[in-house]
């Protein structure tokens, strides 16, 4: 197995959970707080997880990414402007509905995977520059890791959440 | 960097996290339901560090942890190496408590260290070797186990942040 393959597998089994965990989840189901006021909404945990995939991804291979590429800032009425969403406004984040959060998911999904797959072991200790402005440059292999661990802590609040507004014991 | 280094550093990670989510916080804290039907932090880190010993052991060869270090008695618990916690009930998950988030870390930083220990003997030829699981088709390899490893674990520590949010209330964390 190897180190791309490794990561590639890692990714592909959370996706598959991610995928279990939205189910049938209803537009409302994706907006609703359960766990209150200011707490995180699932749809905007998937959004917010898929952005980061994407801008890490991209950015290693020098590619836009494909919120811009697959026209995706317009599907989520955000061309003008992305929103920083805090505690205070994260309800107001519109999932629009679950095909078009799962649709681009699965096309950053697709996309990362490809780039993941491509890289060789020399890319491996190549600098990336940070997505985030003032974070210093780090190789690939770190930035593979922080998708990794980002992606999939935020799949694994998806499922808690989901096991909030459904029954215990969905899983 | 190889493909155990990759398991190690993810692990790593999730071991900083559990610190970070529960490092400090009072013990009927961890205990408690943040909602209803939702589990606890302490069920939450337990679960983690249980499926982590669980899975290491096997791939050693090793009794668990759990048993050989006796954090079953430290947790109050039977001595059991079945017992993960994996399709607890209700009542099965609030019944795992710990009386201080020391606990809870002093469990995950040994089952941690174990799988630094263990990882580092692991050849990248030998990610590939295959576990003796006839129930599986095809038959799963160690890589395939360490990366079940790491998803389960990260998830469940990013349900412990969630619930650390729950409790404490939101912008806990200050990224």
């Amino acid at each position: 197995m190897s180190t791309t393959s490794l990561y590639a597998d890692a990714l592909r089994r959370s996706d598959a959970d991610l995928h279990r965990a939205l189910g049938d989840l209803s537009t409302e189901d994706l907006r609703t707080q359960p766990a209150g006021k200011g707490s995180n909404p699932i749809g905007w945990l998937v959004w917010h997880l898929t952005r980061t995939r994407d801008n890490i991804s991209s950015s290693i291979v020098k590619a836009p990414p494909v919120w811009e590429s697959g026209n995706w800032a317009a599907r989520f009425g955000m061309d003008e402007n992305i929103p920083r969403f805090g505690p205070a406004d994260v309800h107001q984040f519109d999932p629009k509905n679950l095909e078009t959060l799962a649709g681009y998911f699965d096309a950053v999904a697709e996309k990362s995977l490809a780039i993941v797959e491509g890289l060789t072991d020399a890319d491996m200790s190549r600098m990336v520059e940070s997505t985030l402005p003032g974070r210093p440059a780090q190789p690939v292999t770190s930035r593979l890791a922080v998708i990794l661990n980002d992606n999939i802590q935020h799949i694994g609040q998806v499922a808690y959440l989901r096991g909030l507004i459904r029954e215990q014991g969905w899983y | 960097m190889d493909g155990t280094a990759v398991v190690a550093d993810a692990l790593g990670r999730v071991n900083r996290v559990l610190h970070r989510a529960i490092e400090g916080v009072p013990a009927e804290v961890l205990n408690k339901q943040p909602m209803p039907g939702s589990n606890s932090m302490a069920w939450l880190a337990w679960h983690l560090c249980r499926v982590q010993d669980h899975h290491i052991s096997d791939l050693l060869e090793a009794p668990q942890l759990w048993v050989a270090e006796g954090w079953h008695e430290k947790f109050g618990m039977a001595k059991d190496e079945g017992e993960t916690g994996t399709g607890h009930s209700l009542g099965q998950m609030a019944a795992v408590k710990v009386d201080s988030a020391g606990l809870s870390l002093g469990y995950a930083d040994a089952v941690y260290e174990r799988a630094k220990h263990y990882l580092a003997t692991v050849t990248p030829e030998g990610l590939d070797a295959e576990i003796n699981e006839p129930q599986y088709f095809p038959l799963p390899t160690v890589g395939v186990r360490l990366v079940s490893i790491i998803s389960d674990n990260t998830q469940h520590a990013g349900q412990v942040m969630y619930a650390r949010g729950l409790v404490e209330g939101f912008g806990w964390m200050n990224v």
